[in-house]
């Protein structure tokens, strides 16, 4: 049993500036959820406040995932937009 | 549906496939704008399917988001199940017992522990690490992870309300016996319950592992489903004791020569008067060469090795030279997805 899909390289040994932007991108925006993330467990955990467990089981309601769909689609475009090599 | 919560990661991260499923799809527009601009349009793309993709390629060689549509895509087909086994690995302590508690009910499975046909053991579809039997509870993490919360959110339109509405094919006729071949996790014979709430219904898959997910699901609606691990091509069933014979979204993971063999199968399963209904991706055709070609990357990219030789087969004449009449083929309007042949037995 086996993946039937052909082998191939895509993306080009010329596109490897245009990786490392993107990298580079995706890393500036996980930091920036993760440095909130950290403020935000902080300011709750010294109001007594166990938000982690509680992110952990959320369910997003409808409007909420809409607004989590229309930021994912921008992070993701922040680094495909880099790896466009569109400026 | 059987729905279970996931944890927040396994979530954002089925969420992040979708997304990438997305950016991948607005890229491919903006490159058959390329395309078009550069004089590459269904009319001029040639008739050999491997030459489109040779001139396609070659005309948006040097557009840089043709390539990362590539990668985005390639991306979201090796990824997509991964994240969900794992969405499902991170929640198993709880929804394992839930599922585990479904299988007790009026639906059964039966599995004789026969050899699969290599067509089916030897492939990955949809590039699905380990193929549909990889681990126990593939089933929920295909039928459901996979199909809910990425499939439907990709594609146009309610795949669901699809199954339902490929049933109004047949009109006002009533069937008391069913078999459906590729049941899969049950998806299509939820809406063949609905449509046909007191028939008995016989659904034959491969796949022991989706076929348990479709007996949870026949459980939880009350349903008493004959579930069989096996084949169309040779379903071991009696001769003439159906009255319908169904499938839905499966010929395109089939050979050509299986499908034929599909068409006979049903003809003998089915009492004189009983009815064909089979329903799969378009013709290729019925589509213009761009669109064929739309269909046809994503499945040579995508894990679909039968989807090619099985979209350039004339599936109404198939059910014809078995032996059906009165049958029509066509697609389901208004975008032709999916197509539907239906044909009757001589009464």
């Amino acid at each position: 049993m086996a993946d039937p899909t052909p082998e191939r390289t895509i993306l080009p040994p010329a596109s490897l500036d245009l990786v490392a932007d993107a990298v580079l991108a995706l890393a500036r925006e996980l930091w920036v959820v993760r440095d909130r993330q950290m403020v935000l467990e902080t300011v709750l955990a010294e109001r007594g406040i166990d938000v982690a467990t509680m992110i952990d089981d959320f369910t997003p309601n409808p409007a909420f995932q809409e607004r989590l769909d229309a930021e994912r689609d921008r992070l993701i475009e922040a680094v495909a937009t880099a790896l466009d090599g569109v400026r | 549906m059987i729905d279970i919560s996931l944890k927040q990661r396994g979530r954002a991260r089925i969420d992040f496939e979708v997304g990438v499923r997305l950016a991948a799809r607005r890229r491919q527009q903006a490159c058959e704008g390329i395309l078009s601009d550069r004089g590459v349009t269904a009319e001029t793309l040639p008739d050999d399917m491997d030459a489109r993709h040779a001139l396609i390629d070659a005309t948006l060689r040097d557009v840089t988001p043709w390539t990362t549509h590539a990668w985005l895509s390639d991306w979201s087909a090796r990824e997509h199940a991964r994240v969900c086994e794992e969405a499902f690995d991170e929640v198993a302590d709880i929804a394992a017992p839930a599922l585990d508690a479904l299988e007790l009910g009026a639906s059964t499975l039966t599995d004789d522990g026969a050899a699969r046909p290599r067509y089916w053991s030897e492939v990955w579809f949809h590039r699905t690490r380990g193929g549909w039997d990889a681990s126990p509870y593939n089933g929920y993490v295909h039928g459901e992870l996979v199909h809910r919360r990425y499939v439907s959110r990709i594609y146009p339109g309610d795949i669901y309300a699809q199954r339902r509405r490929v049933l109004e094919g047949l009109g006002d006729f009533i069937a008391r016996d069913i078999v459906e071949f590729g049941t899969s996790s049950g998806h299509y014979t939820v809406a063949l319950s609905e449509r046909f709430p007191d028939a008995r219904i016989i659904g034959i898959d491969p796949s022991r592992r989706m076929l348990e997910l479709a007996r949870r699901v026949g459980n939880r609606l009350g349903r008493a489903w004959d579930l069989h691990v096996g084949v169309g091509e040779n379903s071991g069933l009696p001769d003439e004791s159906v009255d319908l014979v169904t499938s839905y979204a499966i010929h395109h993971e089939l050979p050509p020569r299986i499908i034929t063999r599909w068409f006979a199968e049903a003809w003998r399963l089915l009492r004189p008067g009983g009815m064909l209904l089979m329903a799969d991706v378009p013709r290729y055709a019925d589509l213009d060469r761009l669109a064929a070609w739309r269909f046809d990357w994503a499945a040579k990219w995508g894990g679909e090795p039968f989807w090619r030789s099985s979209a350039q087969m004339d599936l109404g004449e198939g059910a014809r030279a078995a032996g059906f009449v009165q049958v029509t083929a066509t697609g389901v309007p208004p975008t032709g997805n999916p197509y539907c042949v239906v044909g009757r037995k001589h009464g």
